[in-house]
């Protein structure tokens, strides 16, 4: 544990305090400069539009999951299959899949070609290198987190309550948002967190389907320790993001408590 | 006067398990009605049927002049006090209580709550979440759940099995009590002849999906019609085909003149306010006879004579 998890981000917060090589790496001396020049109003923008990102994909994955979900744990003897299909794209890796999703989504791909045959447009549809493109990489990739730990807390709702709930006089939707949802929010919190932390310092799905255009906090990253070689600040990035991913995770964690 | 609840020809098949068969009952308004029987005897579907959780296989229900088994539970006049309770646990007493009156969009929310509260005497703990409450107040919090919507028959599926046997009995008395003052119509299901016997005007005993018999407890209990009710409501002896109560078995260290049979005790207990003698007769029977617990203390070995007046025998054909 210690190993696997201290020792990495003590060295990344190090590298953080210390300045740039010439050629990558870093060289001393210890300095601040790097978490001064996060103020820029440029990187706090890609900061925010990575937040809102974020809790984008785990709203979607969300609300997309809990119906999933609910139909899983419904299933009787199914369940078990229907939680393997949900796992099985973890068999590929998610890289290909993004590529996947190119195939698919590029102007003379598999949708825009079947709608141009179909005659149903003329123009290709602008679906790749846009915001919408990567929103849409980052649910489906997440979709699992988020059915997961729904599922694990439906699975365990006593049925009962639902009885209860109806024999009172809910109808199904009401005893859906009073009773099912409200008993479920251990599980959405989790698959929250799931979702937001690792889609806060994606680089993957931004990089491939957002095109030049939409840049996150995770490709900056990636191209300090790249292109423009400088590491101190690609760890100064990287020591914030985990900031906010730990406030964010100690925030929910304090929430849940007061619940119980 | 018409029935208020009606079942009539109720069925109710599991695959190849049939739980319910052909349960035809009828209960009066301001009755306390029990469903009694073993395990499985199909007592909880059948509630469940009313309730509306379980749709019957064939047959009819009728609440007050209407049919409700094509219903969904929610628009039923009946509410269901679970043997679990089913507390929502997210919701505090206060807003447990007032889920179905916020359904129902009931007005005047705040006086009836405060009503209810009183009535199973949980004033001041409305703020409480059901972890923080005890058995007993859990309970209570279920009843006033069902009750605070005023439903026209109050379902109770083994209320108060998940309470210990001393409060049990003191809760078994507030229900019968709460069912007087209230005026609703309870229909209980329990596996508890005693809770049976005790609380209702009228109740059916039912074994393996039917209904074996209907009638008063006293009927019942004095009068059943089959071998197996004879058994099941309170102690019986079986002597040559013959049943006999305990309590109305006599014993003796003379003989009773010629009807008497002679047996060596097995085991005398006492009971604090009667004793129990068991003694095996000659013909090999086992007898259990209930007497003062002023009378004679038996030994074990030691010879008895025991009799019966014929009009206390049961006889069922086979």
């Amino acid at each position: 544990m210690l190993m696997t998890l201290a020792v990495p981000s003590a060295i990344v917060c190090a590298y953080s305090l210390l300045s740039r090589g010439a050629y990558g790496g870093v060289e001393r001396p210890w300095t601040l400069e790097n978490f001064r020049l996060l103020a820029d109003p440029m990187y706090l923008r890609i900061f925010f539009r990575s937040l809102w990102m974020a809790a984008a994909a785990a709203v979607l994955c969300i609300g997309l999951a809990f119906p999933l979900a609910l139909f899983i744990a419904r299933s009787g003897r199914r369940k078990n299959l229907y939680l393997s299909l949900v796992i099985l794209p973890f068999w590929t890796s998610f890289l290909i899949r993004i590529y996947a999703w190119m195939f698919l989504l590029r102007d003379t791909g598999l949708i825009n070609t079947v709608l141009r045959a179909a005659g149903l447009i003329r123009q290709p549809l602008p679906l790749l290198y846009n915001d919408g493109a990567v929103l849409l990489g980052l649910v489906y990739g997440f979709l699992p987190f988020a059915v997961l730990p729904l599922y694990a807390t439906l699975e365990r709702l006593d049925p009962t309550l639902l009885e209860a709930a109806a024999d009172l006089g809910a109808k199904p939707l009401e005893a859906l948002f009073r009773v099912t949802v409200p008993l479920c929010a251990p599980g959405i919190r989790a698959a929250a967190i799931l979702i937001f932390v690792p889609c806060l310092g994606t680089y993957l799905a931004s990089d491939l389907l957002g095109g030049s255009k939409t840049i996150l906090i995770g490709n900056v990253i990636q191209n300090q320790f790249t292109a423009a070689r400088d590491w101190p600040f690609g760890a100064a990035l990287s020591v914030v993001l985990m900031m906010i991913a730990l406030a964010l995770m100690w925030a929910a964690r304090r929430q849940g408590e007061e619940l119980v | 006067m018409p029935a208020l609840l009606e079942l009539k020809q109720i069925s109710k098949r599991f695959a190849a398990h049939c739980a319910v068969a052909d349960v035809s009952l009828s209960i009066e308004r301001g009755q306390f009605f029990s469903l009694l029987g073993p395990s499985g005897c199909g007592k909880t579907t059948t509630l469940r049927i009313v309730a509306g959780f379980e749709t019957p296989t064939s047959g009819e229900v009728w609440l007050n002049g209407t049919r409700i088994d094509p219903l969904p539970p929610y628009q039923r006049n009946v509410n269901t006090v679970f043997q679990s309770y089913a507390l929502f646990p997210h919701l505090t007493v206060r807003e447990n209580i007032e889920f179905g009156l916020r359904r129902k969009r009931v007005s005047g929310c705040a006086a009836r709550v405060a009503k209810v509260l009183e009535q199973v005497r949980l004033t001041g703990k409305e703020n409480r979440k059901p972890n923080e409450l005890s058995g007993g107040e859990r309970q209570r919090v279920a009843l006033a759940r069902a009750l605070v919507l005023e439903p026209e028959v109050l379902l109770l599926d083994e209320p108060l099995s998940a309470l210990d046997p001393q409060l049990r009995k003191q809760v078994r008395a507030e229900l019968k009590d709460l069912q007087r003052r209230s005026g609703i119509t309870f229909l209980l299901v329990t596996h508890d002849q005693e809770e049976a016997l005790s609380l209702s005007d009228r109740m059916a005993v039912m074994n393996a999906g039917v209904v074996e018999q209907l009638g008063t407890p006293r009927e019942i209990y004095q009068r059943p019609k089959t071998r197996f009710l004879a058994s099941f409501l309170g102690a019986m002896n079986w002597i040559g085909g013959v049943g006999v109560r305990p309590e109305c078995t006599r014993i003796a260290r003379q003989p009773n003149g010629n009807g008497s049979r002679r047996g060596r005790v097995t085991r005398s207990v006492f009971l604090g306010s009667s004793m129990h003698v068991e003694a095996r007769l000659e013909s090999g029977d086992m007898v259990l006879a209930q007497v003062a617990a002023s009378s004679d203390a038996y030994r074990e070995g030691e010879t008895v004579h025991v009799w019966w007046n014929s009009s206390d025998e049961l006889r069922f054909p086979d």
